[in-house]
């Protein structure tokens, strides 16, 4: 790839010193070396050559990735066309006994156009939606977002409802044109509340047999057992599967179960509006 | 046969030492990484500026995002962040302000390593502050960004280059043309730049490849089909279904190309004049456009110097592509 320079270097005088050389030569290859282990633990298990083996070299040089932001696989799906892709969103009213206190707040904000905020938001609202299935962690972004925003408002209670709205379903577009009525679920709809007595705001999901989920004080840091990255080992954590350490890795959701595209268009169109509940 | 042996390891050992210091270490000039540094540090700016109406509401003592909260989120990992650390409104301000300095400071090179670092530290504090918030546009800035501070990427197309120029023409720096041969600190950077971005477009293809809409060949709709998501309105293409799978199935084979056969010298040139519209489509039809910019332009790191014009002064210089 060296261009024109081949006969130039025959006597190196134009290089750094040897000693320099080798040093560098050690650094880039302790880089890559920390780089081919991100590639080849991906938490989507795109690249298939995760093992036990690597999964742990990888936690050795966790450290050095996450201080500069390296520590994410790079397999950028974009989009299988399924739930987790889809656009997420936040809608949270506060509440007043027990009826709503004024506008809802929407994030990302209405008037936000595209760009990094907007993404922001989705981004949010998408890392709430991948814990909703993991009982250890559903709670943490809820109560985070949702408490504070109670001590903005002065409120005691609000109700927390993360929306994925599905994009035109191509498979109806012959039948019902480009307008067709989007349909949105509730992926998560929760109450964030103080209770008398309890210091940190509750987490309750709605339609749970359990309605509070009682969270004294938070979770103490487990002190670095994440930086093996249990969710980056294909063959410990298949696709999909949601734990931890795979929140922060991965790039742009992971694959879901339902298909965008059905292979023959279903008996009755999901005609639901946003308004529609679906829990 | 020993001796064959033994002459055989020589000589591979040498030649591999001759190679690896030829792809490292053969001094280039900073033009290439001088392009880069300039849209990197642009797309900084825009992406810095981005946190600007949120900053309070998010980070501030009644902020959305607690560090205590973040931590517990991060759950334990090692990171770094300056902005943990501002915990009054003033700080607060006052830390992201400095940021921004520090981030044109590296976009024009102005003292271009020491500003680079500084940069890429905040960006990444930024990014630790929040990690929830973060997307793959983060994990580029942050690549371009680390690599940056490490070749000569003020060494060209900069307020330094301005300023030893002119240092040079009053002839108060007269031996400062010895440095014009070229730097191996700039190889270095613009080689993990494309090692890097080879490994990113393989990986993200093959991720594709899991996802049985990419054989189908309709898994762009899942972009198209959010038209309140995109910078251009593409769901006329459904009319159009085979337009549909081209572009789908024609957008994994250029990543795959890209990666493979940008390391040839004649297939470099029209992979980067195609990378063009197929980063910029992409980046309309699916709303992520910064994150599209900046994988355009960590590919840009493949581009022959020869394709930019030379500042004054310019010397020949050896390049890397």
């Amino acid at each position: 790839m060296i261009d024109n320079d081949r006969s130039a270097l025959s006597s190196d005088a134009r290089l750094p010193s040897e000693l320099v050389r080798t040093f560098a030569s050690l650094l880039i290859f302790i880089h890559l070396f920390a780089l081919s282990l991100v590639f080849l633990t991906s938490s989507s298990g795109a690249t298939p050559f995760g093992s036990e083996l690597v999964a742990r070299l990888r936690s050795v040089m966790a450290p050095y990735l996450n201080l500069i932001w390296f520590n994410h696989p790079y397999d950028y799906h974009l989009t299988y066309g399924v739930p987790s892709d889809y656009d997420h969103s936040l809608a949270i009213q506060v509440m007043e006994n027990g009826q709503p206190r004024g506008e809802a707040i929407l994030l990302p904000p209405q008037e936000v156009g595209l760009g990094h905020r907007r993404e922001r938001y989705q981004r949010l609202a998408w890392q709430i939606a991948q814990m909703v299935e993991n009982p250890a962690q559903e709670a943490l972004l809820p109560t985070m977002v949702g408490g504070q925003l109670l001590k903005q408002h002065s409120a005691k209670q609000l109700e927390f409802i993360v929306n994925r709205t599905y994009p035109i379903r191509l498979d109806l577009v012959g039948l019902q044109g480009l307008n067709q009525k989007r349909q949105v679920d509730k992926v998560l709809d929760a109450t964030i509340q103080y209770l008398p007595g309890i210091e940190l705001p509750q987490y309750s999901k709605k339609g749970e047999a359990r309605d509070v989920v009682p969270i004294v004080k938070p979770p103490a840091a487990t002190g670095g057992a994440n930086d093996r990255l249990p969710g980056t080992n294909p063959r410990i954590n298949p696709p999909g599967a949601i734990t931890p350490g795979g929140l922060l890795d991965n790039p742009i959701g992971v694959p879901g179960s339902a298909p965008l595209f059905p292979a023959s268009p279903p008996a009755v169109p999901s005609n639901s509006n946003p308004s529609d509940k679906k829990s | 046969m020993s001796n064959a042996c033994i002459s055989y390891s020589q000589t591979l050992v040498q030649e591999f030492g001759r190679g690896w210091n030829r792809f490292w270490f053969t001094p280039s000039d900073g033009r290439v990484l001088g392009m880069i540094r300039i849209l990197t540090g642009l797309s900084a700016i825009w992406w810095y500026l981005s946190y600007y109406p949120d900053l309070e509401g998010w980070f501030g003592p009644d902020g959305l995002f607690s560090v205590a909260a973040t931590e517990q989120f991060v759950g334990g990992r090692t990171y770094f962040s300056i902005f943990d650390h501002a915990n009054t409104l003033g700080n607060l301000w006052a830390t992201y302000w400095i940021g921004l300095v520090f981030i044109v400071l590296a976009t024009v090179g102005f003292y271009t390593r020491i500003f680079s670092v500084l940069a890429f530290v905040w960006v990444v504090s930024l990014l630790w502050r929040a990690p929830m918030l973060s997307r793959p546009v983060d994990d580029i800035l942050t690549m371009l960004m680390f690599y940056l501070c490490i070749g000569s990427a003020g060494a060209q197309f900069s307020l330094d280059r301005l300023l030893r120029d002119r240092k040079t023409a009053a002839g108060t720096s007269p031996q400062i043309q010895v440095r014009e041969g070229g730097s191996s600190w700039s190889t270095v950077a613009l080689r993990l730049i494309q090692v890097h971005t080879t490994l990113i477009l393989v990986a993200s293809a093959i991720a594709q490849l899991r996802g049985d809409t990419w054989w189908t060949g309709v898994a762009l709709w899942g972009f198209i089909g959010k038209p309140e998501s995109a910078y251009v309105d593409f769901t006329w293409i459904h009319q159009y279904p085979y337009l549909l799978n081209f572009l789908t199935l024609g957008f994994v084979i250029f990543e795959l190309a890209f990666a493979i056969l940008i390391w040839n010298r004649l297939a470099r040139p029209l992979l980067l004049v195609l990378s063009l519209p197929v980063w910029v489509g992409i980046g309309l039809m699916s709303g992520m456009l910064s994150f599209t910019l900046l994988i355009f332009t960590a590919g840009l790191a493949f581009m022959p110097p020869e394709w930019l014009l030379p500042s004054r002064s310019q010397s020949v210089a050896p390049t890397v592509g």
